[in-house]
């Protein structure tokens, strides 16, 4: 296989197939990365077209010996997706945790929440900043130096982020984050 | 060997040994404090725990099917292709709309006065106009207005500047701040 290298070698020659290959190694982690910060499909969609626009009409500005061609690309990625929760917040999404119909007690509810989706709430619930720092940790498996790329802050900053966002969602998801729960099924329901 | 550590640079250690990130000697010092302290092993069980969580369900949120990566490729390669149609598309259909009604205000005005003129005029001949005539026009000067107004739009959309995105930081030589201790 080709290294991201080579491809953009390429793409700068004027391979069209180039362009393609950079798309198909990287368009999977990019919609994933946009879904987890603005929490819905249709801005997913549209921050992860502008951003490969973006990228491919710039490839020439991009330098390789300062970052890898992801965290440039996450970091076109997330100035967008900053600006789309400025001006919305993500929208917790409840029907997770609505009450189920009749005979079901709210613990019934509770259990039949899955893990992904508790985590996709309370994930909404966080604030932006130590979302972006969870996501890019856990959901990407970036480091703190390439945390602190993408997010434009110290690694310091970084690391301290993932560790609030950490505290953050251990209250929420953890067993003490119960009352949590239970709240948002009465505010719910 | 001294392996003492109190309970609170304990809980500091506990996210980088949970992440197999501490060196040796630290890590053993926080080891044989876990075994030693109830309540920093609650602490540990913990962290733990929600880091496994983290780690197993935050990489499955979000994650595309093929169709809707094939149409947002579509959509690049569109943009890619004919970038300044695209923009246009791109600015919602109110702004359109802002537009069209911010021309008829504007235009209103000197179509008053027309109209004032053709009273005036009315006043002086025997002849009146017939209203279709100033529907016509007024019609014909919006649509004249609004095709402007798409051009200038689109004129507007193909020089604005592209989102900034911060400059590389060349992070290459010597930062020591991310090592764990
Ligand atoms: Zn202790």
């Amino acid at each position: 296989m080709d290294n991201v290298e080579n491809i953009i070698a390429r793409c700068l020659q004027g391979d069209q197939a180039g362009f393609a290959a950079l798309y198909d190694q990287f368009a999977p982690g990019l919609y994933r990365l946009c879904y987890s910060l603005v929490l819905n499909r249709e801005d997913a969609e549209d921050v992860t077209q502008e951003s490969f626009v973006y990228a491919f009409k710039n490839l020439h500005r991009y330098n390789a010996r300062l970052s890898a061609f992801k965290t440039w690309l996450y970091t076109i990625a997330i100035c967008r997706c900053r600006n789309i929760y400025r001006r919305q917040k993500p929208v917790l999404n409840l029907s997770h945790f609505l009450p189920a119909p009749k005979s079901d007690t709210p613990e019934a509810s509770l259990a039949r929440v899955s893990a992904k989706e508790a985590v996709e709430t309370a994930l909404a619930a966080l604030n932006p900043r130590l979302r972006e720092a969870i996501v890019l940790r856990y959901g990407h498996g970036l480091t703190f130096r390439e945390i602190a790329e993408v997010m434009d802050c110290p690694p310091k900053t970084a690391e301290s982020r993932v560790r609030l966002g950490h505290d953050a969602l251990r209250g929420m998801l953890g067993p003490a984050g119960q009352g949590l729960l239970d709240e948002l099924v009465s505010f719910a329901g | 060997m001294n392996l003492h550590l109190n309970c609170n640079d304990c809980r500091g250690f506990l996210p980088a040994y949970i992440s197999r990130t501490l060196p040796p000697l630290p890590r053993q010092k926080v080891a044989a404090h876990l075994d030693s302290c109830e309540t920093c092993y609650a602490a540990y069980v913990q962290q733990r725990d929600i880091e496994r969580e983290l780690t197993q369900q935050v990489p499955l949120i979000g994650r595309a099917d093929s169709p809707r990566l094939n149409r947002i490729w579509t959509a690049v390669q569109g943009e890619m292709a004919c970038p300044r149609r695209a923009a246009l598309r791109r600015i919602p259909a109110r702004y359109h709309l802002v537009t069209i009604v911010a021309i008829v205000g504007l235009l209103l005005p000197s179509l008053g006065f027309q109209a004032l003129r053709q009273r005036q005029m009315a006043l002086a001949l025997p002849v009146q106009p017939t209203p279709t005539e100033t529907i016509e026009v007024t019609s014909q000067a919006v649509a004249m207005a609004t095709a402007e107004c798409a051009c200038w739009l689109e004129a507007a959309s193909a020089e604005a500047p592209e989102f900034t995105v911060p400059a590389q930081p060349n992070y290459a030589p010597n930062i020591s701040g991310t090592q764990v201790p």
